[in-house]
């Protein structure tokens, strides 16, 4: 999963670097909690120097063994923790393990997560009650606005939407097989009409901050794939797309997952993951690589927060 | 007492000063009396169907959306009936005596199961014991509040059947809501092991195969829970969990039961002969 940790520093992404490193320095167990592409690694990296700590990439295959007993050999930073469950019977076994070895030792061990992971191992594990747990926070669009400016050299023009004027339009609403056309506002035109006065650069952000709810990772992926001559705010949108529960919960899993095996996702969804995952991979939510994982574009992000938070899937 | 009354309410409407009476009834009142009520009828279906369809956009807010829909037709009608009596009839304070007095003898020649039932329509809107998205056991119907109109509510079963009960059961019969105007609901999976099985990882399979559904929602307010118990010839490993949308209860019953099932092949957990058990409404 490529990250932007290189590019962010934890001043940016803690409400206050100087109390997490104390907390390094107390607690013996903390949880660095954040979504995918939001910079945990940065975090993570600054973890790592300030504890002069070595440091584990999870995946999938980690041996789970190897991994409990480097937890007494000094200071840990572990990221990826998120591949420590699977979602399916007995597959909890790799986590409880590393708890129970947690539990046992003195060393400090700074653990990444993945905060959709987090939320759902908090609610059927209650994993808070074993770590200290630091959430990155979100930058506001002034912030976001800079970070995306510093890491991208082309400078478009930016304009405003060209409208039309009119600020009402239909709805066809369907129910029980009845759909009628209803006249309803259009939130956009009557947006432009009251911001007009805008300035369209400010507007461009202003939609890709709201889009990528902060996230500094999906911003800078959205705006890098936009036009470098011209940029107009309706630009910065997001593939829509419909899907069942069954393939909001595989997009869930994912999103909770970050990277995936492919076998794993057969698992739990047998045959029918090729048809699950094919209109994901078609609109560019999701990647399969050459090794058969199974990936979260960040263009991905907020269309799986979307569908998986109005399907309240946990 | 009340044939008093009655007697006395004719006696004024037929004292009634007869050009009042006519005007009360003429055909240009009568006409606009029944576009009042055709265009009750329609702005309040216009309205249930609106409110519906925004509330099936939305399945976090789908209940919430749907407890509208009973009130705004309670007031839709309740304005045409204000503008047909008072506006189009002009009636007198002793002609609307009077009309009361006739209700009161409708009332008396049959048509009390009807009254009583918008009277229960009343009562329905206004104590909310259930609400449309509802799910509800009512009359040994089970199924989803689809339309709680004036006179009768209406449900879909789970088997797509759609029963229409008249409102009057809320003075008699029992109403039980098993989600009570939240998307969630609790849901009760259970199956049966072998006596000599091991239980305790029967009920840790269980246990996971609860919390790892798709459909499955947990927080400290929906805690999930199993439990064993002793029967006759077989022991009963019993799991409890809430789901985000009550709507996937049996989609989440088959979902935890298919994959507890394999587990227990799996790991040679004997299940008995007997049929499993899977209670909804317990």
């Amino acid at each position: 999963m490529t990250g932007v940790a290189g590019e962010l520093s934890p001043s940016l992404l803690l409400d206050d670097v100087e109390t997490f490193e104390t907390q390094l320095e107390k607690e013996s167990s903390v949880a660095v909690v954040g979504p995918p592409f939001a910079g945990r690694e940065a975090v993570l990296d600054h973890a790592q120097s300030v504890l002069d700590a070595d440091r584990v990439q999870l995946t999938c295959d980690t041996d789970v063994e190897q991994l409990t007993s480097r937890l007494g050999d000094g200071p840990l930073v572990v990221d990826h923790c998120q591949q420590l469950y699977r979602r399916q019977i007995g597959g909890f076994e790799k986590l409880e393990k590393v708890l129970n070895a947690l539990a046992r030792t003195d060393a400090t061990v700074v653990t990444g997560w993945n905060s959709y992971a987090w939320s759902y191992l908090d609610a059927v594990h209650a994993i808070e009650d074993t770590f200290e747990s630091v959430e990155l926070r979100s930058l506001s669009t002034s912030e976001l606005t800079e970070f995306v400016r510093s890491q991208t050299t082309a400078r478009p023009t930016f304009s405003n939407d060209q409208r039309d004027e009119s600020v009402l339009t239909s709805v066809e609403v369907t129910w029980r097989d009845r759909t009628v056309s209803v006249p309803a506002l259009d939130s956009a035109a009557l947006k432009h009409r009251l911001r007009s006065s805008i300035d369209p650069e400010e507007a461009v952000f202003s939609r890709l901050n709201l889009l990528a709810s902060g996230n500094p990772g999906v911003a800078l992926a959205v705006y890098r794939q936009l036009s470098d001559e011209e940029i107009r705010p309706s630009d910065i949108e997001l593939p829509s797309v419909e899907l069942d529960h069954e393939s909001a919960f595989s997009l869930y899993t994912i999103l909770a997952g970050e990277t995936i095996d492919w076998r794993v996702l057969q698992d739990r969804f047998g045959d029918n993951v090729d048809r699950v995952l094919s209109p994901l991979i078609k609109q560019g939510i999701v990647t399969v690589a050459d090794d058969e994982t199974v990936s979260l574009t960040p263009r991905g992000v907020p269309v799986a927060t979307e569908t998986t938070e109005r399907r309240q899937i946990l | 007492m009340s044939g008093t009354v009655q007697t006395t309410a004719l006696t004024a409407m037929l004292q009634a000063e007869p050009e009042n009476l006519q005007t009360a009834i003429d055909t240009a009142t009568l006409l606009g009396t029944l576009a009042v009520l055709i265009g009750a009828y329609v702005a309040a279906r216009a309205a249930a169907f609106l409110l519906s369809a925004a509330a099936e956009r939305s399945p976090s807010r789908r209940i919430t959306i749907k407890m509208f829909v009973p009130v705004v037709k309670l007031l839709v009608y309740g304005i045409a009936l204000y503008i047909v009596v008072v506006p189009l009839f002009e009636l007198t304070s002793a002609q609307l005596l009077a009309l009361s007095g006739l209700i009161g003898a409708a009332l008396g020649f049959g048509l009390q199961d009807l009254v009583s039932a918008l009277f229960g329509g009343f009562v329905l809107v206004t104590e909310k014991p259930y609400q449309v998205g509802d799910k509800v056991t009512i009359d040994d119907h089970y199924g989803e509040v689809t339309d709680i109109g004036l006179r009768a509510t209406t449900l879909v079963t789970p088997g797509d059947t759609t029963v229409v009960v008249p409102n009057d059961h809320i003075f008699t019969g029992t109403v039980a809501n098993a989600n009570d105007g939240s998307p969630k609901m609790l849901v009760t999976v259970d199956l049966a092991v072998s006596p000599d099985a091991d239980t305790t990882r029967a009920l840790s399979i269980l246990e996971d195969a609860l919390v790892t559904s798709p459909y499955v929602y947990v927080d400290d307010d929906h805690p999930v829970s199993v439990r064993l118990s002793d029967q006759v010839s077989y022991r009963q490993v019993r799991g409890r969990a809430y789901v985000s949308d009550h709507r996937n209860e049996r989609a989440f019953a088959s979902d935890v039961t298919e994959r507890a099932l394999a587990a227990f092949d799996e790991e040679g957990i004997e299940t008995p002969e007997s049929p499993q058990l899977h209670h909804l409404d317990d």
